[in-house]
């Protein structure tokens, strides 16, 4: 089983989905389970090509072609992983670019980044209106909201969403992320959000730390 | 006797020392201002008269003549013309599609006209590529009065003259294509990006051809551009670079040296410092717009490994130092890249980029201020 897992790991550093995708239904058909399958071989394997993509090592075709080898699968296990925050899910994540940008490259990979590390992921696309982040946090109990912006002259639209949370009254019920190319810590720290992250395999892993510091404040 | 501009920029590009550092503001539209930019620029200088763009969706100017007179800009500009045949259709409420079938929009408040449908996305084949209604190069729109604006320089003033030359294929495949579906294609689908580029670059080398036949005897530099970096690094592996894009450079980089002996202008954006040899071996004289923020861009770097082979044509960060910065750091930062690139000639001074809104005017007046103050040769090494 082990060296299954580290086959699949290996197929999407590798960036073939075809592999990947047959080496999954293979796994499942030996009976490893959908949640090992995210969490050792997808999450593991995502990892290792952010790290690749941070040390220049990859580039943007290497890292998309990840990203679609760990989307074939996912789309495959998704089914099958129990729904909500139980086991299979680190939590749920709303995403999309904000109102007035059509970028979404960037928020893509790290769509499909929060998936391999095991979130559950609603990407709301580009051009998403202020209100519609709301709508979509409040009726799915989001866990984790992430907005990408490209542009100096949408990237204040964030901030206007992190108003809109606290005067619905659930700003403190969920975790804020932001990034795209102009942003930045000094930003994210300015707007109030909780999280930035410089590339797509950073947001991922601060999207796990937070939200296990969330769970254990939540315990306490 | 003080040299002209035209004098004065060859020697700098021939790596000799002039009078002085040269200047560029519009010469190329990626070394322009931005529209809503430029309204500051021309009430400071008590312009009035109506803008011209001459870069659709990135909003980029021509520059009035009183502006580049009072800043003592070396260079003026000759564009291309656009297809008779084939020009831009109006679409939707603020949009537009291109020679290229590219279709853009600008949703209202933004700066510029983004990228919403590439007419090669999605599952296509070879033949698609080849049945593609590419623009005709032949098309007279795009040499009409280039030649007449290039004699009327020639004739009337002394500048150095630039002129806009088509991009190969990089970007122009891109928007084709669908950046995604593009940068897929060039990691596992090889025959069908290099199917894709060759038919681009072929086009575009043609158009190249059929402008530089009217006047590539008369410029003094020609310019192209095709983005190869991003902020990080370069947009692929250089080891893909050289397998997948050069063959394609070279065939248009060839093209343009068999038609014309001006200086080749060759911009990209971001850090490309790892093709920097292969842009040389190609044939680029000078690269712009230096964007010494990016990875491994930085001016000292960049002189002591290839300013015997390079001149450099920017250079003055435009993503934290022009807007945000004061006018006295601005005058520091111009003093430390001249101080870098210019000594021993080789440094075109201008901003990294086109000027956006948000630079405050003062900053853009003490850039060429400062270039006039310490851009007098000799320069020391910085």
């Amino acid at each position: 089983m082990d060296s299954i897992l580290s086959k699949i790991s290996q197929a999407v550093i590798n960036g073939d989905a075809t592999v990947t995708r047959e080496l999954t239904q293979t796994a499942l058909k030996e009976g490893v389970a959908p949640s090992a399958i995210l969490r050792e071989a997808l999450a593991l394997a995502m990892d290792e090509v952010g790290r690749r993509m941070e040390a220049g090592d990859y580039f943007l075709p290497e890292v998309l072609l990840s990203a679609r080898a760990m989307k074939t699968a996912s789309e495959i296990l998704k089914p099958l992983l129990i729904q909500g925050k139980a086991e299979g899910s680190l939590g749920r994540v709303v995403i999309g670019t904000v109102e007035g940008d059509v970028h979404d490259i960037g928020k893509n990979i790290v769509a499909m980044m929060l998936e391999g590390a095991g979130f559950e992921v609603i990407d709301l696309g580009i051009n998403v209106p202020s209100k519609q982040f709301l709508n979509k946090v409040q009726e799915t109990k989001a866990d984790i909201l992430a907005m990408s912006a490209l542009l100096t002259t949408t990237m204040g639209k964030m901030e206007e969403v992190i108003k809109d949370l606290k005067a619905a009254g659930c700003r403190k019920d969920i975790i804020v992320m932001v990034g795209g190319a102009p942003v930045n810590q000094e930003f994210a720290s300015k707007i109030g959000a909780d999280g930035f992250a410089p590339d797509a395999g950073g947001a991922a892993r601060l999207a796990r730390k937070l939200a296990k510091e969330r769970v254990k404040s939540q315990n306490n | 006797m003080p040299l002209t501009h035209r004098e004065r920029v060859i020697k700098v590009l021939s790596h000799q020392e002039a009078d002085r550092v040269p200047f560029d503001l519009g010469s190329t539209v990626n070394s322009s201002v931005h529209i809503e930019e430029y309204q500051k620029l021309k009430a400071h200088f008590g312009i009035e008269a109506k803008d011209t763009i001459f870069h659709k969706f990135q909003r980029a100017v021509v520059m009035h003549e009183p502006i580049l007179q009072a800043l003592d800009i070396d260079f003026r500009h000759v564009p291309r013309g656009s297809s008779d045949s084939k020009p831009d259709i109006p679409v939707g409420e603020d949009g537009y599609k291109d020679e290229f079938e590219v279709v853009r929009s600008k949703p209202p408040g933004c700066l510029y006209y983004d990228l919403v449908k590439s007419p090669l996305a999605g599952s296509i084949t070879i033949q698609d590529i080849m049945n593609f209604p590419w623009p005709d190069p032949h098309d007279p729109g795009y040499t009409r009065g280039i030649r007449d604006r290039l004699l009327s320089y020639l004739q009337n003033t002394d500048y150095a003259i630039v002129l806009q030359l088509p991009p190969p294929f990089v970007h122009t495949t891109q928007f084709m294509r669908g950046f995604e579906d593009w940068f897929l294609d060039v990691g596992a689908d090889h025959k069908l990006a290099g199917a894709l580029f060759d038919a681009a670059v072929e086009n575009s080398a043609a158009l190249a051809e059929e402008i530089l036949k009217v006047g590539g005897d008369l410029a003094d530099v020609v310019a192209f551009s095709d983005d190869l970096g991003f902020q990080n690094g370069p947009i692929v592996s250089p080891e893909l670079y050289r397998r997948l894009f050069k063959p394609r450079h070279k065939k248009y980089f060839d093209v343009v040296k068999k038609y014309t002996k001006a200086f080749i202008h060759f911009h990209s954006c971001g850090s490309i410092h790892k093709l920097l040899d292969d842009l040389i071996e190609l044939g680029a004289d000078a690269i712009n717009p230096v964007q010494v923020t990016a990875k491994d861009m930085g001016s000292s770097v960049l002189k002591r490994e290839f300013g015997d082979r390079l001149s450099f044509w920017g250079g003055i960060d435009t993503q934290k130092m022009l807007p945000y910065g004061t006018k006295e750091e601005v005058r520091s930062e111009v003093k430390r890249v001249i101080g870098d690139l210019a000594p021993g000639g080789g440094y075109i001074l201008a901003a990294v980029h086109n000027l956006q809104p948000g630079v405050p005017v003062e900053n853009i007046i003490s850039m060429y201020e400062a270039g006039k103050e310490y851009g007098r040769y000799p320069i020391s090494q910085g």
